[in-house]
C-alpha cells in the first residue's frame, strides 16, 4: 500500500489512540470499524471524538480493511465512504454518519448489494423537519410562510415538511425544481414567502447558486433558514444542527440496540442545538430572545 | 451613501464544524467531487461589509414600502405611494404638478426634499424640482421606497435637508423572464408596462418600457375649464455583471418622454404652454470588495433633463418696446408708474433719462401702444448634471464601522429665458460616518457631509445620534442633525426675460422684442438650513408581526428662501425662518400571511413662521390606515384611507378611500395577477395657495374613480 495511505491511516488511528474520554457501549466482541474518505481538519475531530468514545474502534480508509473473523460494525462517515462500504460488501452493520438524508437514500438505492441482508442504518446529518420549523415558529412567534425548494431527489419529504409545518403552526409554500431547471426560477417564485427553507439536496446546491439565493433573499428582506453552520456563517439567519457529540451520542443508543440484538431504524438526529447569525438577525430586523436561542435538546437532557 | 452595519461574521469557513462540512460537501457529491471532506464549504456571502443597518440602529426615523404593498394596496406611482409616510405632505395642483414636501411649509417650488433612485439624486439643478410624472423608473421596477424622515444631508449632502426618498429598483436577477402588465381606469388612465429579463454567464438584465397617459382633473380654476392631461414614455435598463469573485459592475440607463399640458403660465397667453420633456440617464457603479470587511464603489453618472415649453402670448404693444425693457432693468418702479398712467420720479438721472426715452417711444405707438401684439415665447431649458462619487466601507471591528468617500460634481442649465444663455457650477464633496457601539446596548452613529459649492460657497451638515437598545426589541433615539439646502442655479444666477419670436403685427418693422419684465439675480445666497432635534422610539412586536415607530421632533428652519420668484418680483433672500414641532407614528404589522397592514399619523406644528409662504402647504394632522387580507386560491382584499387636514393658506382638506381586490393564478406557466380598485374621494377639490388673495383650484367631476389592472408574468 502507498506510504502515503500508511502514514495518513497511522495518524488517524494515533488520533484515535490519544483521544481519552469515556468509552460508549458496544456490543459485546464486536469491531468497531470507521470508514472515512480524504483527510480534513473537520474528519480530524470526528474522529478524535469517536476515539473518545470507542477507544477499541480502528480506521481504515475504505478499501484497505481487511476481512474479518467475528462481528463488526461499519461506521461510515460521510457518503464517500457509504459508497465504498457498500460496494465492499461488508459483514456487520452500516451505520451512516455525517450524510444528509437525500444523499444518503441515492447512495444505498445506487449501492447496496442486490440480496444483501447486512442492515444499513443512518443517523442522518441534518436536522429533521420538525426541529427546523420549530426553529422557525420561535424565532417568529407567529403564523408565517415558510417556502421551500424540493428536487426528484427529496421530492420524498414533501409530506413531512407539509406536516412539520402544520404542527408548528406555519405555512408552508413547496416548489418543485430540477437540477436541468433555472434555478433562479424557482427561487424567485418562492420571493412571497416571508421565510426560505433549506434542505440538503445535492442535486440543487452549488456554491454559486447559494451564494445567488442567500443574496437575493437578503435583499428581499427573507430570512434563510440552512442546514449547516457553514450556510450560518455564510448569511443564512439560522440553523437547527446536530454537533459531533450530539451525533456520537445518539450513536451510542444505536449501538445498545445493535447490543440486544435489534436492527436500528434510519433515523434523523435526536439532539440538536441551534446556531444563528446575529449580524443578519439584526439587519433583517429580527428579534432574538434568549429562550429561542437555547431551543434544542441537549444529550442527556 | 448606503446605510452599513458593523458587525464582523463568525470565523472564517476555513475551519468548518463536521457537521457542518459533511452536510454541505454532500452537496458536491454530483459535481464529482469524492473527497467531500477536503471542501472548504460555502464562502461568506453576507459579509459585514454589505449589511443593512437594522432599524433599531438607524440614526433616523425610516419609512419602508415595499413593491408587496404597493401592488395590493392599487398604487400605480410613486409619488401615490408616499402618502404611506407620515408626515409627507402631497398637493396635486395639476395632473402633472405634484407639490411634495415633508412637513409641508413652501407650496410654490419644493425643493427640500432629495429624491434618489439606486442612490442617485433625481433632483434638477438648474431649477431645483423632481418631475414626479416623467422619473426614469416604472413603479413595476421598484423593489422598494425607503423614506429618511428627517434631514439627511450628513448622508446625501445638501438638498436632502428635510427628508430623502430612496427608489430601490429590483435587481436584474430579481425579475422573471417577461412580464407584461395594463391598467386602465377613471380620468381616462392607461398605463402599459412590459419587462424582460435574462442572465447570461455572470450577468443579468432588466429591459422595461412604459407607457402612461391621463387625462388629470375636469377642471382648473385658474383657466376656468380643464387643461392638464400628461404622457409619458420610459425606457430603462439595467445590467449587474460579477467581474470575477470581487468585484461587480452596474450599469444603467433610461430614457423618458412625455408630455405634461401645463394650464397656465402668464396672463396673456393664447395658447397653452404644454411640456415636452425628454431626459436622459446613464449611470455606472463599480463596486470592488477587498474583504469581508472592506468595500469600495465608484459611481458615475450623468443626467441630461430638456424642457420645451413654448407657447403664444399677447401683451399690450408698449410692454415690448425695448425702452420700456431697458428702463424695467433700471428701475421697475418707473415702469409701474408708466403702466399705471404716472409720471415716474423719485429715480436717478440715468433713470429718468430711460423714462423719458420710454415715454417717446410709446408716444411714437399712439393708440398702438394699448393694441395687443403678439408672438412665441418659451421656456425652454436644458439641465444636466455629471457627478462622480468614490465610497469606501470597513468594519474595523465588530464595534466600528466606517463609511466615507468623496466626489465632485458639474451641473449645468441652458436657457435662453432663465439664463441668457448658460449658467453651471462646481460642486466638490466629502463625507464621513462612523457607526460605534462601545456597548451592546448602544450605538452611537456621527458624520457629516462638507460641500464646497462654486456659487454659494461651502456648507457642512453633520448629524449625531445616539441608539439605545433598552431591550432585544425596544429602542430609544436621540438625533441632532442639520440639514442644508443650497440654492440652485436658478436662485443664484437668473438672468430671466421672455424673448418674443414673430412678433404680430411688427413693432417698427422688428418681428422680435423682449418682453418688458426681466429679473437678474444678485447672488450672494446662502444654503436653507434645518438644525433638526429628534427623539425616538422603536418596537419590535414579533408575536404581533408588528414593528411601531414613533417621534417627537423640533425642526428650526432658517435662511430660508420663501420669496416667491416671478420676473416681475425676484428678489431672493435668506430671511426667512419657521419651527416645525410633532409627533409622528408608524405601525406595519403582519399578524399572519393572511392578514398585514399599516397606520401612519403625524401631527404637526407650524410655529413663527417669518414669511407666511412657510405656511402654505400644511396639515397639522395627516396619516393612513390599511389592512390587506389575502384569502385562499390567490384572491386578496384591501382597504386604505389616506387624509390630511389641510390647515395651510388655501389649502384644503384632502381624504380618500381605497379598496382594492385582486386574484393571482398560474396557468400554464404563466403567472396571473387581475385588480380592480375602487377609490372614493372625500372631496372632489384640491384647493391650493397661488398668492395672498388667490387660490387656485383643480376639480374632479365625480368623487368615485375605478381603476383596472392585468398582469401577466413569464
Amino acid at each position: 500500500m502507498p506510504n502515503g495511505i500508511v502514514d495518513r491511516r497511522r495518524l488517524l488511528q494515533a488520533l484515535l489512540l490519544v483521544s481519552v474520554g469515556t468509552a460508549g457501549a458496544t456490543p459485546a466482541d464486536a469491531e468497531i470499524r470507521v470508514f472515512s474518505h480524504g483527510d480534513s481538519s473537520a474528519l480530524r475531530e470526528i474522529l478524535q471524538a469517536l476515539g473518545r468514545r470507542y477507544p477499541r474502534a480502528l480506521i481504515y480508509m475504505p478499501d484497505e480493511a481487511p476481512a474479518i473473523k467475528g462481528p463488526s460494525i461499519n461506521l461510515a462517515i460521510g457518503p464517500a465512504a457509504l459508497r465504498s462500504v457498500l460496494d465492499a460488501r461488508r459483514d456487520g452493520p452500516v451505520i451512516a454518519l455525517f450524510t444528509s438524508s437525500q444523499a444518503y437514500r441515492q447512495v444505498v438505492a445506487d449501492h447496496r448489494p442486490v440480496g444483501s441482508t447486512a442492515p444499513v442504518s443512518a443517523i442522518h446529518a441534518e436536522a429533521p423537519p420538525h426541529h427546523q420549523m420549530e426553529l422557525i415558529a420561535r424565532i417568529y412567534r407567529r403564523r408565517v410562510s415558510v417556502g421551500v425548494m424540493l428536487s426528484d431527489a427529496t421530492a420524498f419529504m414533501a409530506s413531512a415538511i407539509q406536516e412539520a409545518a402544520g404542527r408548528a403552526g406555519l405555512d408552508v409554500v413547496l416548489e418543485r425544481t430540477s437540477k436541468d431547471a433555472k434555478f433562479s426560477d424557482a427561487l424567485f417564485r418562492l420571493k412571497g414567502a416571508q421565510v426560505v427553507l433549506l434542505i440538503p439536496d445535492s442535486s440543487l446546491y452549488t456554491p454559486e447558486n447559494v451564494r445567488n439565493l442567500l443574496e437575493a433573499t437578503y435583499r428581499r428582506n427573507q430570512a434563510v433558514i440552512g442546514f449547516s453552520l457553514s450556510l450560518v456563517n455564510a448569511g443564512a439567519l439560522a440553523a437547527a444542527y446536530s454537533s459531533t457529540e450530539d451525533v456520537l451520542a445518539q450513536l451510542d443508543e444505536l449501538m445498545g440496540q445493535l447490543g440486544a440484538g435489534q436492527v436500528p431504524q434510519v433515523h434523523y438526529p435526536r439532539y440538536w442545538r441551534v446556531a444563528f447569525n446575529e449580524s443578519v438577525a439584526r439587519s433583517l430586523n429580527i428579534a432574538l430572545d434568549e429562550a429561542v436561542r437555547l431551543l434544542g435538546q441537549r444529550p442527556g437532557g | 451613501m448606503t446605510e452599513a452595519f458593523p458587525r464582523k461574521p463568525f470565523t472564517p469557513l476555513c475551519a468548518l464544524l463536521a457537521t457542518g462540512a459533511l452536510i454541505a460537501n454532500a452537496a458536491y457529491a454530483q459535481s464529482g467531487s469524492e473527497d467531500l471532506l477536503q471542501e472548504q464549504g460555502f464562502p461568506a456571502v453576507i459579509s459585514p461589509a454589505r449589511l443593512k443597518q437594522s432599524l433599531a440602529d438607524v440614526p433616523a426615523s425610516v419609512t419602508v414600502i415595499t413593491a408587496d404593498t404597493i401592488q395590493k394596496l392599487g398604487i400605480t406611482s410613486i409619488v401615490a405611494a408616499l402618502q404611506l409616510v407620515p408626515g409627507v405632505q402631497i398637493t396635486q395642483a395639476t395632473g402633472n404638478d405634484f407639490r411634495v414636501n415633508y412637513h409641508g411649509t413652501n407650496i410654490f417650488n419644493p425643493r427640500r426634499l432629495n429624491v434618489l433612485i439606486d442612490g442617485i439624486s433625481v433632483y434638477q439643478p438648474a431649477y431645483a424640482r423632481v418631475m414626479w410624472r416623467q422619473l426614469p423608473v416604472s413603479v413595476e421596477d421598484v423593489d422598494r421606497i425607503e423614506v429618511t424622515r428627517g434631514p439627511a444631508s450628513a448622508a446625501y449632502g445638501p438638498n436632502s435637508m428635510m427628508a430623502v426618498v430612496n427608489i430601490i429598483t429590483k435587481h436584474p436577477n430579481d425579475v422573471e423572464p417577461a412580464m407584461a402588465s395594463g391598467m386602465a381606469g377613471s380620468q381616462g388612465s392607461v398605463l402599459a408596462t412590459a419587462r424582460f429579463g435574462t442572465t447570461w454567464e455572470r450577468s443579468s438584465l432588466r429591459l422595461t418600457v412604459e407607457t402612461e397617459q391621463d387625462r388629470g382633473y375636469d377642471f382648473q380654476s385658474i383657466i376656468g375649464r380643464d387643461h392638464d392631461s400628461t404622457r409619458s414614455r420610459r425606457l430603462n435598463l439595467r445590467t449587474l455583471s460579477e467581474l470575477g469573485d470581487q468585484s461587480q459592475l452596474d450599469l444603467q440607463a433610461a430614457y423618458v418622454e412625455g408630455t405634461n399640458q401645463v394650464p397656465f403660465v402668464v396672463a396673456g397667453q393664447t395658447s397653452f404652454p404644454d411640456q415636452k420633456v425628454r431626459d436622459y440617464y446613464v449611470q455606472a457603479a463599480w463596486t470592488r470588495h477587498f474583504s469581508a470587511d472592506h468595500d469600495l464603489s465608484t459611481r458615475v453618472n450623468y443626467a441630461n433633463t430638456t424642457f420645451f415649453q413654448p407657447w403664444s402670448s399677447c401683451a399690450p404693444t408698449a410692454a415690448l418696446l425695448p425702452q420700456m425693457n431697458a428702463l424695467w432693468r433700471a428701475n421697475p418702479g418707473y415702469v409701474n408708474a408708466i403702466l399705471a398712467g404716472r409720471i415716474p420720479s423719485g429715480g436717478s438721472a440715468t433713470d429718468n433719462a430711460l423714462a423719458a426715452a420710454a415715454l417717446q417711444a410709446i408716444a411714437r405707438l399712439g393708440a398702438r401702444a394699448t393694441q395687443s401684439a403678439c408672438g412665441l415665447v418659451n421656456q425652454n431649458l436644458r439641465e444636466t448634471r455629471t457627478d462622480i462619487e468614490v465610497q469606501d466601507t470597513y468594519v474595523l471591528s465588530n464595534q466600528l464601522r466606517v463609511v466615507s468617500g468623496f466626489g465632485a460634481r458639474t451641473q449645468r442649465g441652458r436657457s435662453d429665458t432663465f439664463f441668457a444663455g448658460t449658467s453651471s457650477n462646481r460642486v466638490y464633496h466629502v463625507f464621513g460616518n462612523v457607526e460605534y457601539k462601545p456597548l451592546k446596548a448602544l450605538t452611537l452613529n456621527a458624520g457629516g457631509y462638507l460641500e464646497r459649492n462654486s456659487l454659494s460657497g461651502s456648507s457642512f451638515s453633520p448629524r449625531v445620534a445616539a441608539n439605545w437598545h433598552v431591550s432585544e426589541n425596544q429602542t430609544m433615539r436621540l438625533v441632532v442633525s442639520q440639514g442644508t439646502r443650497t440654492p440652485d442655479l436658478f436662485e443664484e444666477t437668473a438672468k430671466w426675460s421672455y424673448a418674443v419670436a414673430a412678433v404680430s403685427p411688427p413693432i417698427d418693422g422688428a418681428t422680435s422684442a423682449t418682453f418688458y419684465q426681466s429679473a437678474y439675480s444678485k447672488g450672494g445666497l446662502g444654503a436653507e438650513k434645518n438644525l433638526s432635534k429628534e427623539v425616538g422610539y422603536l418596537v419590535n412586536l414579533p408575536a404581533a408581526g408588528m414593528i411601531v415607530d414613533l417621534k417627537v421632533f423640533d425642526d428650526r428652519l432658517s435662511s430660508l428662501i420663501s420669496e416667491k420668484l416671478q420676473v416681475s418680483s425676484f428678489a431672493p433672500t435668506n430671511s426667512s425662518s419657521v419651527r416645525l414641532r410633532g409627533a409622528e407614528v408608524q405601525a406595519n404589522f403582519e399578524l399572519s400571511p393572511a392578514w398585514s397592514g399599516h397606520l401612519t399619523y403625524a401631527y404637526l406644528d407650524n410655529l413663527d413662521p417669518s414669511s407666511l409662504y412657510e405656511r402654505a402647504q400644511y396639515s397639522r394632522n395627516s396619516g393612513s390606515l390599511s389592512v390587506t387580507h389575502k384569502l385562499s386560491d390567490g384572491w386578496w382584499y384591501s382597504l386604505a384611507y389616506y387624509g390630511s387636514s389641510g390647515d395651510g393658506l388655501g389649502q384644503a382638506a384632502y381624504g380618500r378611500t381605497d379598496a382594492t381586490f385582486g386574484k393571482s393564478f398560474t396557468t400554464a406557466g404563466s403567472r396571473w395577477t387581475a385588480s380592480f380598485m375602487i377609490r372614493l374621494l372625500d372631496y372632489r377639490t384640491v384647493s391650493y395657495f397661488r398668492d395672498f388673495g388667490s387660490t387656485a383650484e383643480s376639480r374632479y367631476d365625480s368623487r368615485i374613480q375605478m381603476y383596472a389592472q392585468l398582469k401577466a408574468s413569464f
